[in-house]
């Protein structure tokens, strides 16, 4: 006997499963725009399942070796494909990067921890995502593969829109490369949510300080996620910081900088006027607690 | 659309099949295999009732297309009595009164056993770390992770 089960079946797509970065890359560039590339799956398939994105075609980059790999030296190089689990367990992580490994094992949830990779995330450029500024902090570069060469560039200036990225035809990212980090550099980064888990940031603040002998800031980096079109790197209030001894008055001055440098949307989680609000003050307190860990560098 | 043929390991079951790369394991488990302990709730891993151990590690297996089953190692909560006899964290969740309902059970219990995995004697704070993928739309929540953190103390 037949049994009749009602089965709520994602969208059809023709799905490949490409066994090299070439063959991946071939592939995007002739199936065009109506092909994705599907990594974790953590995002992909919700979006599929709402409605909210129609692929003809996923790409599935998981067999293809190498990409989840996570090595030092000096340097630290992620695979595109590591996931949040894998770089937040990671000793090399924990060790020279600590903050990243932290912010990560924040992201989502356990299990979604054990399928949503890094790269992935990266590639959605959700606005609010975690990973992107705390990532920015630390300087980190993108490779991307065009199916011939690698070129890479700054995080910082990969990002376009909600949800675009200056990934051209054909192209793939594959890894993230992280510059070892100077002497007496203290980072932090402060989600702001209700909830602890499962949860997307109000205002996401990452910050990097780096300070000389006699404790004044000799460089610094803010970036604020969830506060614009993209996850924003405010240069006007870094300017506020460098040459100071982080004095209360130099740090208000700017987190009022930072106020002003993003645009932020009203939305459920919060108002444009709450995330104003909210980017002073955890400025300031990322400030503290990046300078705090500075000093103890 | 073209099936894919895919073997997989289920609670120890080697099983052939050939399915639609458009399912997910959560399909594959309850429609296709028959296990129906798993549960499927949001269908978009916010809720965390389809928790099953895949190759060890607890993941939403709403959030897995079926490709990515193949040559996979999965346990489902009926994969973890033996011989009758209940897990540990089955019987501590029994013990404590951890059920209510029993919808999100399934996938509480499968997050806590991969923690305890990780962890054997885990705290409360790092129970609640471990389930807060793990919705109860009954609230029990407090029974839980006294169920999670005395597995391993009154032996």
């Amino acid at each position: 006997m037949q049994k009749i089960i009602e089965v709520v079946r994602l969208k059809t797509f023709e799905y490949h499963e490409p066994r090299t970065l070439e063959e991946a890359s071939t592939l995007l560039s002739q199936l065009g725009q109506d092909a994705m590339i599907y990594a974790g799956g953590t995002d992909i398939i919700p979006k599929i399942r709402y409605k909210r994105i129609f692929p003809a075609h996923l790409i599935n980059i998981k067999k293809i070796p190498q990409l989840n790999e996570i090595s030092c030296d000096k340097k630290l190089t992620i695979g595109a494909l590591a996931t949040f689990n894998d770089i937040c367990f990671s000793g090399i992580v924990k060790d020279k990067f600590q903050v990243l490994a932290e912010v990560c094992e924040h992201i989502a949830s356990h299990q979604v921890r054990n399928l949503a990779t890094i790269g992935g995330n990266i590639c959605n450029a959700a606005p609010s995502a975690d990973s992107p500024p705390i990532l920015m902090v630390y300087d980190s570069k993108v490779e991307i593969f065009d199916g011939r060469q690698t070129r890479s560039l700054l995080l910082e200036n990969f990002f376009k829109g909600p949800g675009m990225t200056d990934l051209k035809k054909g192209e793939i990212l594959t890894g993230i490369i992280i510059p070892e980090v100077p002497p007496n550099t203290g980072h932090a980064y402060i989600k702001h949510t209700i909830r602890k888990s499962l949860d997307i940031a109000i205002v996401g603040m990452a910050v990097s300080v780096t300070l000389d002998e006699a404790d004044k800031c000799t460089a610094t980096c803010i970036v604020v996620g969830a506060s614009a079109p993209v996850p924003l790197r405010t240069k006007l209030a870094e300017k506020y910081l460098i040459g100071t001894y982080l004095g209360p008055s130099d740090v208000e001055a700017a987190g009022i900088a930072a106020a002003n440098e993003i645009s932020p949307i009203d939305d459920v989680r919060g108002s444009r006027n709450y995330r104003c609000e909210m980017t002073k003050i955890n400025l300031k307190r990322a400030v503290e607690l990046a300078s705090g860990r500075a000093r103890h560098e | 659309m073209n099936k894919i043929s895919l073997d997989l390991t289920v609670n120890g079951q080697v099983y052939e099949i050939s399915v639609s790369p458009t399912l997910t394991l959560l399909d594959i488990l309850r429609y296709e295999i028959g296990l129906t302990g798993t549960k499927k709730g949001c269908g978009t891993g916010d809720c965390g009732a389809c928790t099953v151990l895949v190759n060890g590690r607890a993941a939403n297996a709403c959030l897995i297309l079926a490709p990515d089953a193949k040559g996979a190692d999965i346990t489902t909560i009926e994969g973890l009595a033996v011989e009758g006899e209940l897990h540990p964290i089955q019987q501590a969740f029994v013990d404590h009164g951890a059920i209510q309902c029993g919808f999100c059970s399934p996938g509480m219990i499968m997050s806590a056993a991969d923690l305890l995995n990780r962890n054997p004697n885990p705290t409360a704070e790092e129970a609640k770390n471990a389930i807060s993928g793990n919705l109860c739309r009954c609230t029990g929540y407090i029974k839980i992770i006294e169920a999670i953190t005395a597995v391993n103390k009154h032996e």
